[in-house]
């Protein structure tokens, strides 16, 4: 229990550290899967630990003292375990609210007429995929001053990224990510790094549509520069992304795709770690638990 | 990286769909199929840009004008208004700082522009 119950923690703060190089080398399809799969075993590894953590502090209730020799955790790490569930737990519930929230707006979007490609009338250039409640369901989101900064083939290529976005139900793995960084505020770069692949996986998808990836590299190119025209396009300061444009552009103008198969195992291998250090973890705890009702 | 180009996928009715609807938006004026067919760019056959034509228009998404053989068609504006309202509530939220929003591109700080610049150069070249 002295080392286990502190790994899942550990493995949190390596996904967090490795996980940028590791991104840009892994499969999209497949790495944005996995990485999901990583934060949320990460995220609710830490939290179960924490919990774990926490609970051992049972051992300063007079009733316990048997517990005091049993438990071989300091009381301020316990302490600090209570204090990262509380943050945790806050923070996932703001989470929640603000996904349910965003999931309402978009879905009046999703209930306007028409077909699949929503076409706004802006003049600012922006465009973004808005999930249905279904596979195959949602909608394409373009303004009008998108489509006029873009020509036909790129405006192709802009299409055929969104719908992969939609077919390939990526709003869930963003969703998930989502939701572990708020349980472990360490898995924040996991979940920047869950986005970037999705932008990559819908890239190749419109690589596959449209043919060139020299075209998609354009399209990018072209659609990010004139939102960066339009001063009032984002209040957000650039450079605020962690993961930009130009490494997707770079991904897709790469004369041999980067993507390397074992960087998955790596993954796999430190979220297994996780699940059975959690396990290890809890049966101690089991241990300790028995032998205080045997008392 | 094979070339794709000689063996390039069918493309499916919904991207068909969105490429002729956003010629549209994307120009000045009505257009005729022909000219529809032109501003797609692409080998589509003018039977495939006709047929989605009718569709789009059966859907009320695009307005038909003139006589029939020689008819003109434009998208249909109303909806896009409503909906520029409903992004911008959407928008105006902060949604798009949650990663729930898919979004094509990120604006451009002035060193990514270089660096995207000098990405695409090195490759064109």
């Amino acid at each position: 229990m002295t080392v286990s119950v502190y790994l899942p923690l550990l493995v949190s703060v390596v996904l967090a550290v490795s996980v940028r190089p590791l991104a840009k080398a892994l499969p999209p399809r497949l790495g944005l899967w996995v990485l999901t799969a990583a934060a949320v075993i990460a995220g609710v590894g830490t939290v179960w630990t924490s919990l774990l953590l926490g609970s051992l502090l049972v051992d300063d209730i007079p009733a316990f003292d048997a517990a005091e020799r049993l438990v071989p955790v300091d009381d301020m790490m316990s302490l600090g375990a209570a204090a990262f569930l509380g943050t945790g737990a806050v923070r996932s519930c703001l989470a929640v609210r603000r996904l349910l929230h965003t999931r309402r707006r978009l879905r009046r979007l999703n209930a306007m007429p028409g077909g699949e490609l929503l076409v706004v009338a802006d003049p600012r250039p922006d465009a973004f995929a808005v999930p249905g409640s279904r596979a195959g369901g949602g909608r394409v989101v373009v303004t009008q001053g998108m489509l006029r900064a873009l020509d036909a083939g790129q405006r192709r290529a802009l299409i055929a990224h969104e719908r992969t976005h939609l077919r390939a139900r990526h709003s869930i793995a963003l969703s998930l990510a989502e939701l572990a960084a708020a349980m472990n505020p360490l898995l924040v770069p996991v979940r920047r790094a869950v986005g970037f692949l999705s932008e990559r996986d819908a890239d190749e998808g419109a690589v596959a549509v449209a043919g060139s990836r020299r075209l998609v590299a354009e399209a990018l190119a072209a659609a990010a520069r004139a939102r960066s025209a339009s001063a009032a396009a984002s209040p957000l300061a650039p450079g605020f992304h962690q993961f930009g444009v130009v490494d997707r552009v770079s991904a897709l103008l790469a004369p041999e795709p980067v993507t390397r198969l074992r960087h998955v195992w790596i993954v796999g291998a430190m979220t297994l770690l996780a699940v059975g250090a959690a396990f290890d973890a809890t049966r101690d705890f089991a241990w300790i638990v028995q032998i205080l009702l045997r008392h | 990286m094979a070339r794709r180009d000689a063996a390039r996928p069918r493309r499916s009715a919904g991207q068909l769909e969105g490429e002729i609807l956003s010629a549209l938006w994307a120009a000045d004026g009505p257009m005729t199929a022909i000219e529809v067919q032109a501003a797609v760019g692409d080998d589509l056959a003018y039977n495939t840009v006709h047929t989605i034509l009718t569709r789009l228009h059966c859907k009320g998404q695009v307005h038909r004008l003139g006589p029939a053989g020689r008819s003109t068609y434009k998208p249909a504006k109303g909806a896009a208004e409503v909906a520029a309202e409903q992004m911008r509530a959407v928008l105006d939220t902060g949604a798009d700082r949650g990663e729930i929003l898919m979004r094509f591109v990120s604006t451009l700080g002035a060193a990514e522009e270089a660096a995207l610049r000098a990405a695409l150069d090195a490759e064109g070249s």
